[in-house]
């Protein structure tokens, strides 16, 4: 029993520690972290290479281009406004225009004046401890069907592990009521192992339990095969060829239409696929 | 190019090296007692005396604390107005008498003393005999007398005597007897003298009352015995004095304080001030007579106080004069050369438990501030300022202010409420409150706010994990810097910050699994089932 402890424990199980001294240091400088640190710099690297993201609207850097800017932004249908620099999901303004004006998912009504001070907080860093920031506006991602069958609320991901361009574990992210529509595990949404080769789900976790179907909706997930599940793995190799650094979590959102695009990538990555996956990942990486 | 690896092993080892050849040398070269680094409080104490004169002679006297093997005093200053100043001494100790001719209106006394009382415990032989009466030198005589408050030979202490005291020839057994007896009587707040019949009538009393009736007690059963009176060494201003009892045993004045539960023992903080049933003040009457002791507490040693007052380069720690000259406490030093070793215990936590905490370095800087002000304190205050801030966040990030100038609001007010908790502390004499004025606000002040948005973003429980989690380092922390033996090392040999620079070279390349992390990821020890079938927990 102990032996198996410490056998999975020190060759399996990828740590914080070994993550952050053996695995993301290792072989990047600082400087490339902004690539992934900062999504107006991911896309102006990935869009000109051909990998698809999420068409972008605007990007404000200053308060005063704000102003310049609404015309291009109030033409559209449905848009996403979010901090360039943000992360865990937060500060994200997700409208659609009606007739009442700009709406959230949840029926709340956003005033033109409300959308630009959101814009200017975003720019001053009020909900970043002061970091200065761009705002980033963009096509709001229509979730594919495949997923709305299973949960329909907030935007589904999947993230995938690479190492030295080599995809090493991969999983979906779904919402829950509890998440309240984020894709966060952390938040509550649930982590969905994806078989690399099949693009076959396995069972999803949160934290207590593994489970074959959605918490809320009770939809049967499990063995289903992940629509355009190549072409996802195709992005990420692609991304993981563009990016100068080695050890990566890209997530990809599959849009109805236009199907994978690749929503941010991230150079810290969390663990918590390992749990997810049943899988160590120190094992994949026995160079760590 | 030899790796990285290589170079930081090699650093290791010369930090370690030139720290132990350094220290080394230091302490063969320079004589370093380590008995001078054992750590000692230090009491600054005032006795504040305020009379009103009306045209006629005053005399006061008080008794002054004698400088004995125990405890070292060293006087630091006086201020006597018109009267003059005697010291006597005899056999109950040293008594300084003030005295002046014609005195008129309010006149204001102090005398001021540092004292290094240290603890002491007699390991007392049971297998001693009980003396016989006859074996007993006639100097002590007095001590086994019976007097007006001390009425050994009474017939109630008698029949007491008789019913308590074991039948043995043991000495040790027979005074556990006789002051666990006394020890039992319930403890009476101070209400005056009381006398040792009196006190075993009511079966309660205080402290004099309890040590007359210990000390009648044994001079019934032919133990010299005396009462000491002395001072209890709490930060704060008291003018309550307290009463002990000593019994000659084995050559020895062996000290019992039946009311505080003292066997042949005397905490470090007691302050004999003289010997015997005295007073310890006396002065002619009708004067208003009001006084009051002011204590302050720190740590030093005695080679400190000789690094401080005679600025011997030589001396252990010599090299600190320059900054005692400047005005800077060792003490503030010594907080100053631990913050290393507490960022270090931080790190620990964080690196190797795997805790997360607000703020990488606040639990140290916290921990630092608590070392003046206590871990109770210094914690409640840490939550008070975090709650406080909380509260502020709501309003402030609903008006969408800036970041910078709410943080500035949030500082004021972190300011303006420890500088009440300062106040209160001042007012109610708890002078470890007053100390909350070093705590670190503007760091205090920005981990605050992060604790406000974590409970926006992630919910109330995770706030408060994070939250005990830092209370626990700060409190780990704290329990390290607080080692008084561990800060005299680091003001005897700074040096050692080498050690803590080779240790953190270890920790920072250290890849294991946090602690916490076991808990975690043990959803990996069952590896995932091929069947998707329902679950059923």
């Amino acid at each position: 029993m102990l032996q198996k402890l410490a056998d999975l424990f020190h060759r399996q199980v990828l740590g914080m520690n070994r993550r952050n001294l053996g695995v993301i240091y290792r072989n990047a400088s600082r400087q490339d972290f902004t690539v992934a640190d900062d999504k107006v710099e991911t896309k102006a690297l990935l869009e000109p290479a051909g990998i698809p993201v999420p068409q972008t609207y605007a990007v404000l850097g200053e308060i005063r281009s704000i102003k310049d800017a609404w015309p291009q932004v109030a033409q559209r249908q449905n848009v996403v406004v979010k901090p360039a620099k943000g992360r865990a999901g937060n500060n994200i303004l997700v409208l659609n225009r009606t007739d009442q004006g700009w709406e959230t998912p949840s029926g709340t009504i956003y005033e033109r004046a409300a959308i630009q001070r959101h814009i200017a907080d975003i720019i001053y860093g009020t909900q970043s401890y002061g970091a200065w920031d761009r705002a980033l506006v963009e096509d709001r991602v229509v979730g594919h069907s495949f997923f709305r069958e299973i949960y329909d609320g907030g935007l589904p991901d999947i993230r995938i592990i690479v190492h030295q361009e080599t995809p090493l574990l991969a999983m979906i992210r779904l919402p829950t009521d509890a998440s309240d529509g984020k894709a966060n595990l952390h938040q509550g949404a649930l982590g969905i192992r994806v078989d690399l080769e099949t693009g076959q789900l396995g069972r999803g976790y949160d934290y207590r339990q593994y489970q074959s179907t959605h918490p809320d909706s009770g939809v049967w997930f499990a063995e289903q095969t992940l629509p355009h599940w190549e072409k996802a793995l195709d992005v990420s190799q692609a991304v993981s060829e563009l990016v100068p650094i080695e050890y990566l979590g890209i997530d990809i959102v599959l849009d109805e239409t236009r199907g994978p695009l690749v929503m941010e990538i991230n150079a810290r990555p969390g663990l918590e696929i390992q749990n997810v996956n049943q899988q160590g990942l120190h094992e994949l990486i026995p160079s760590a | 190019m030899p790796s990285s690896s290589t170079v930081i092993r090699a650093l290791q080892v010369g930090l370690l090296a030139v720290a132990i050849v350094t220290i080394g040398y230091r302490v063969t070269t320079e004589q370093t007692d380590w008995v001078d680094i054992t750590p000692q409080r230090s009491y600054d104490v005032t006795l504040r005396m305020t009379l009103d004169g009306t045209g006629g002679p005053v005399d006061v006297t008080s008794y002054i604390p004698p400088s004995t093997p125990r405890q070292k005093i060293a006087e630091r200053a006086r201020r006597s107005g018109p009267f003059g100043l005697e010291v006597k001494s005899d056999s109950t100790g040293r008594q300084a008498q003030w005295s002046a001719g014609a005195v008129d209106g309010t006149q204001r006394l102090t005398y001021a003393f540092r004292a290094w009382p240290k603890g002491i415990e007699y390991p007392l032989n049971d297998t001693l005999e009980r003396p016989a009466r006859s074996d007993i030198p006639d100097r002590f005589t007095p001590y086994l007398t019976a007097t007006e408050a001390i009425q050994a030979g009474h017939p109630f202490l008698r029949t007491l005597y008789d019913r308590v005291a074991p039948d043995t020839s043991r000495l040790v057994p027979l005074v556990r007897a006789l002051y666990d007896h006394v020890a039992s009587l319930e403890s009476a707040p101070f209400k005056g003298v009381t006398d040792a019949v009196t006190a075993a009538k009511l079966k309660e009393a205080s402290c004099n009352g309890k040590s007359r009736l210990l000390v009648a007690l044994a001079r019934q059963a032919h133990i010299p015995s005396r009462l000491v009176g002395g001072l209890i060494l709490d930060n704060g201003t008291k003018s309550t004095t307290h009463q002990w009892a000593e019994l000659r045993i084995d050559g020895h004045w062996v000290p019992f304080d039946a009311l505080n539960g003292h066997f042949a023992r005397l905490p470090a903080h007691y302050l004999t001030l003289y010997h015997g049933d005295e007073f310890l003040l006396g002065h002619t009457p009708n004067i208003n007579f009001q006084y009051t002791f002011d204590i302050q507490s720190a740590w030093t040693s005695h080679s400190e106080m000789e690094a401080a007052t005679a600025a011997d380069p030589a001396s252990t720690y010599g090299v600190w004069a320059p900054f005692v000259d400047a005005g800077l406490s060792l003490d503030l030093l010594m907080i100053l050369l631990l913050l290393p070793v507490g960022a270090t215990v931080v790190v620990f936590f964080r690196n190797v438990v795997g805790l997360e905490t607000y703020g990488t370095f606040l639990p140290a800087l916290i921990a630092a501030a608590c070392l003046s002000t206590g871990l109770t304190w210094g914690l409640a205050a840490f939550f008070a300022v975090t709650l406080t801030v909380a509260v502020l966040h709501v309003p402030l990030e609903r008006w969408g202010l800036l970041h910078t100038p709410r943080m500035a609001i949030l500082m004021a007010f972190v300011v303006i409420q420890l500088l009440l908790m300062t106040a209160v502390g001042v007012h109610l004499g708890w002078f470890n409150l007053s100390y909350m004025i070093l705590f670190p606000v503007v760091i205090l002040t920005s981990a605050a706010e992060r604790f406000a948005s974590h409970l926006t973003e992630d919910g109330p429980k995770k706030a408060a994990k994070v939250s005990s989690m830092t209370a626990l380092v700060i409190t780990g922390s704290y329990s390290v810097m607080g080692l008084p033996a561990l800060g005299l090392s680091f003001l005897a040999f700074p040096e050692l910050l080498l050690v803590v620079i080779a240790i953190n070279l270890w920790l920072g390349r250290w890849v294991g699994i946090r602690l916490t992390e076991y808990a975690r990821f043990r959803w990996l020890l069952d590896r995932p089932q091929t069947s998707y079938a329902p679950e059923t927990r």
